[in-house]
Order: structure tokens, then sequence, then C-alpha cells
């Protein structure tokens, strides 16, 4: 288990970098850089140079990304190309929010979802089962920044219940929580359904039920117990999704977050903090997918024993 | 089928297919939601041509400057914006572009990825394994961010943005045709093809492909649904058709400043791109049932 942690862990680091040439390589290719913004008219045509070179804009893409991994292996993500501010600043000076942000809605969502799930796995095919149904469907289809603007016009303009930006209270975490977290919390609910569903079938229900353990017991323990993968998958997938900052959402919120700030980067060809937002977040991604594929085997006797199986042969080979 | 075909089985083949469409056409018939979500893409297809035809891009975007924000009424069922244009012929000219990245996008996505996941699966070794770890690079990267950056490079344009959506989706499709092209690979009839001397390439396109095919069309009607929201999530932060073209996300985009006393400029693109995705997904889901061949008897 151990062994196969760190071997997970290992094989990050080429995906990663991978994905911090990828990123380098796309922004390069993007017309125009940093420097045209800077450029007044009374500038002559060595100036622009001089300033090209500032930014090592002169040197090839290769020898100016050779330079930007060299800092990045020295824990240096550079520095923002337009507030001239550290990019690992600024990136965890927001972060916080998103993580706040998205955390509040995985868990209203996840306590939402996985009750209705059940209910609905226990009463498949009456009414109820249908109307919560065609609701997920409905959450799944809806836009979360549509939502998100239908919210802010009903309890934020008309009611004036809640604000309409962040302003540090709890209240300002209200809608946007419910923006984002309604699609996801349909998700959950839908997976939650069809995994009970899949394990409802199962020999070891009925012998559970026929050795006399209560029906509560059953569902939480038996059935919850060996539907947990697909759910927790889910889960997983959503909480990664929304810790790169969704940024639709904190757009319409105007939420002091990490997903806002790239857009404002990309749009405004700041390199720098663009790439290194980029990659801060897609590793953050793909280390709550891991964490997911890990806490299977802790969850799942059955995936913890295929892995000692596993390693023992790749030990003999 | 062999290259040696008899004309016999060739018709028996023709049959069983014919029978198989019928078939899953009377069961997605019978699934109220499908046929719900299909008549509404029917719909939308409809308000396209009508859009085509009817709709010229100067009628939409002529100024009307005395019926700037009226509210929604006969003359205007979905009311005016702040330049005085008609909101329901904006909106029905939208169509136009929703459509485009349900099916564009996804097209690339599902050609570029079944076509390298079938290649993955069917030779495995280094070449599964060089494929799938530019898929796992790939998924590593959150769709809207790479959507954005992919924009960003190519230029704010339908096509762009078509492109961009459809990037973010290759990866799905390479995992969902390799492990269908491995369960079909260990059939008898692939042996069978090779064995007579058919080409790889061919046993692939001819042999494994249309026998892996239902999953796929499953996965990329569900996938639809996500390629809309993300299309129009892209074009309300700016990255997609750009601004005076009425896509549904940029119509949103362009209500923000307006929501306190013209809410109604926000509310209907919103329902179409809602609708848009509803019945993709639903339809999803009920050829997800009607092809399971678990029913299928």
């Amino acid at each position: 288990m151990l062994r196969y942690s760190v071997v997970r862990i290992l094989l990050l680091i080429p995906i990663l970098l991978c994905v911090t040439f990828i990123v380098y390589a796309l922004m390069d290719l993007a017309p125009g850089t940093v420097v045209d913004s800077m450029i007044t008219e009374d500038m002559t045509t060595e100036d622009i140079e001089l300033l090209r070179a500032e930014y090592n804009l002169d040197k090839p893409m290769i020898v100016r990304y050779g330079y930007y991994i060299w800092d990045l292996f020295h824990g240096d993500l550079g520095k923002s190309q337009v507030t001239g501010l550290s990019v690992f600043d600024q990136f965890f000076a927001r972060f916080p929010n998103t993580l706040k942000l998205s955390v509040f809605s995985i868990i209203v969502a996840t306590v939402i979802a996985i009750p209705l799930g059940i209910f609905n796995a226990k009463h498949a095919g009456t009414i109820w089962d249908n109307l919560t149904t065609a609701l997920t469907m409905i959450g799944l289809a809806m836009p979360s920044f549509w939502l998100g603007l239908l919210l802010l016009i009903w309890f934020s303009h008309n009611l004036k219940i809640f604000p309409a930006g962040y302003d540090g209270t709890w209240k300002c975490f209200i809608l946007p929580v419910f923006a984002g977290g309604f699609s996801m919390s349909a998700s959950i609910t839908r997976q939650t359904r069809s995994a009970i569903l899949d394990v409802s079938r199962q020999d070891f229900l009925r012998t559970a039920r026929a050795k006399g353990v209560p029906e509560r017991q059953v569902t939480l323990r038996h059935e919850l117990g060996n539907a947990w993968i697909p759910i927790i998958t889910q889960i997983g997938m959503m909480l990664g999704i929304t810790l790169s900052g969704s940024a639709v959402i904190e757009a319409v919120y105007s939420w002091p977050g990490v997903g806002y700030m790239m857009v404002e980067a990309i749009g405004r060809r700041d390199t720098n903090l663009a790439c290194g937002c980029v990659i801060l977040t897609a590793t953050m991604y793909t280390l709550v997918l891991l964490l997911v594929d890990l806490i299977y085997a802790a969850v799942d006797p059955r995936i913890r024993s295929a892995y000692a199986r596993k390693s023992k042969r790749r030990v003999k080979a | 089928m062999s290259k040696k075909n008899t004309t016999a089985s060739r018709l028996s083949s023709q049959y069983q297919k014919e029978n198989r469409t019928a078939m899953v056409w009377k069961r997605l018939k019978a699934n109220r939601g499908a046929f719900l979500g299909l008549i509404i893409l029917c719909i939308m297809f409809l308000l396209m041509i009508y859009s085509f035809i009817f709709i010229s891009y100067d009628e939409i975007s002529a100024i009307d400057s005395k019926n700037t924000f009226q509210d929604p009424s006969w003359e205007h069922p979905f009311g005016t914006d702040e330049m005085g244009r008609d909101m329901l012929k904006r909106t029905i000219y939208g169509s136009r572009y929703s459509l485009a990245v349900a099916f564009g996008a996804v097209g690339i996505g599902m050609i570029i990825g079944t076509f390298l996941g079938c290649i993955a699966g069917y030779y495995g070794g280094w070449v599964d394994n060089l494929i799938m770890r530019a898929s796992d690079v790939l998924s590593s990267l959150p769709g809207t961010l790479l959507g954005m950056v992919i924009v960003t490079i190519l230029g704010a344009k339908l096509i762009n943005l078509i492109i961009a959506v459809g990037v973010s989706c290759i990866a799905g499709f390479i995992r969902m045709a390799r492990a269908s092209v491995l369960t079909v690979k260990a059939n008898e009839y692939v042996e069978s093809a090779r064995a007579i001397g058919m080409s790889e390439f061919r046993i692939i396109f001819t042999q494994v492909l249309p026998n892996s095919l239902s999953p796929l069309i499953v996965t990329a009607t569900a996938r639809m649904a996500t390629a809309v929201l993300s299309a129009a999530g892209l074009s309300f932060l700016g990255f997609g058709v750009p601004v005076p073209n009425p896509e549904w996300g940029a119509l949103i985009s362009g209500s923000r400043n307006y929501l306190r006393f013209a809410p109604h400029l926000c509310y209907f693109p919103g329902l179409f791109i809602m609708l848009m995705a509803f019945s993709c997904a639903l339809l999803g889901d009920g050829l997800r049932d009607a092809l399971d061949p678990k029913l299928n008897k």
C-alpha cells in the first residue's frame, strides 16, 4: 500500500512536467505579449527591444521554459508581469476563498445528495423517485452561472436578504454555495441512486436480512458500505474541479478566488501568473484524484488486496 | 463480416441490423424522458433552420433607440435589450451556436478520441502506454482552463470555441474507446478476421469499432449536454463567440449590467441553454437504456 502510494506520487511528477510544458508553450503561442500593453508612442524601437529583453522575450521559447522550470524547482513561480508581485503569494492570498467556497459547496451537496440518493433507490419507480430524478436532470442541465444570476436577482436585488458579492460574513457564502452546489448535488444524487441500486440485487443483502439485521443497518452498513466507490469518485472529481476555482461562479459573485484571477491573467497575457495558477491548480486537481484512489484502497479491502498482489508480482519480476 | 461473404449471410446480417435499429427505436419511444429530449432537440433544430431562413443578421443587430429595455409583451415576447433589439429573435438566432458546439465539439472529441483509443486498445504495448499517458496529461487539466487557454491562442471565434470544447472531451473518449476495444478484441470473430488475412487497420475499423459503438454513442450524447454548458460558460467569461453575436452565454453575460431593472434579458437565454442541455442529457440516458445489450431480449 505504501509502496503503491509512493509510486503513484512519483508518477505524478512527469505528468505535471508535461502539463507545465504544454501550458507554457500554449501561452507562448497566444498572439500578443505582456510587453504590448506597456509600449507607449514615444518609445523608440531600441526601447522596445530593451523592454523585451527585460522579460527575456528576445530568447527562444525553449530557453525561457528552461529558466522557468529551473526557478520552479527552486520553489519560485516567478512574478506576475503586470502587478510585479510573486505568483505564489498572489495565488495563496486568494486560494483560501476558493477553498472555503468549494469545501462548503461539496459538504452541502453531499449532505443533501446521499440521503436523497438512498431514498430514491429505496423507492425506485415511485412518483417520488421520478420527481427527484427529473429534478436532478434539471440540476445537471442548469448552467451554474445562470442559476447564480437568478439567485442574485431574487435574493439579493429583490428581497435583499443576501449580499451580492464577497463581504467576509457567513451570509455571502449562501448564494454561491447553492449556485455551485446544485449541479454537484444533482450528480452525486444520481450516482448514489445507481450505485445503491446496483448493490441492492446482491445476495449478501438477503443474507443480512435473513439473519435479522435491522433494515436501517442493512442500508447503512451493507448497502452503502459496498456502494461507496462510485460515490467517492464522483465527490472527488467535483472537489477537484471546484478547487481549480469555479471561474464562472466567482465571476458572477465577484468572488476574490483563484478562478477569476486566472481568467483575468489569461486575458491580460500575464504569462507567469496564468502559467503559475494553471500549474498549481492542475497539481491540486491531480492530487485530489490521487487521494480518491488512495481512499478507495482504505475503504475497500478488495482493492487493498489487489494492490498487495500487484506489488508482490512487481517485486518478483 | 469476412471478405468471402455469401449473399445469404450478408442478407441475414442486414436483416439483423435493421431489426436491432428498430428495436432500439421502439425502446427509445417507450422511454418518455428520452422521447421528450428528442422532441426538444428537434424543436431546436427547427428553430435553427427557421433562423437561417427568416432572421437576417442585420435584423437582430439593428439599433432601435426608442424601444430599449422593454418588458416582455405581445410585440416582443422576450422583451428588448439595451439597444432595443428583439430578444426573441436574438435568442432564436443563437440556437445555431449552441447546436454547432454540441455536435461539432463532441464530433471532434469523438473522432480523435475514438481513433486514438482504438489504436491504444488494439495494439497495446508502448503505443497504448504513450497514448494513455498523453490522455492522463490532457485530463489533469481542468476543462474550463484548457478551453480558455485554447480560445486565447486561436482567437475568439465560433470554430475555435468548438475546438476548445472538443479538445477537452478527447481524453474521455480515448478511455471509453480503449475499454470497449479491449473487451471486443477478445472475441473469436476478430481472430477469424485476422486468420483470413485482413489488415490490422481494417480489422479495427470494420470489426472492432462497429461492435464497440454503443457505449461511445451513449457517452457522446451525454457529453453533448456538458459541451453545451461549458461552451456557454466560456462565452459567459468572454472566451467564446465574440460579443455582438447572440450566443446564449454571451447574451447572459451582456445582461449582467442591467439585472436590477431588466432581469428578462437574463431569463430567456439561460432557459434555452438549460433546455438544450436537458434534452441531450435525457436522450443520453434513454439511449443508454435502449442500447444496453443486457436488456436485449
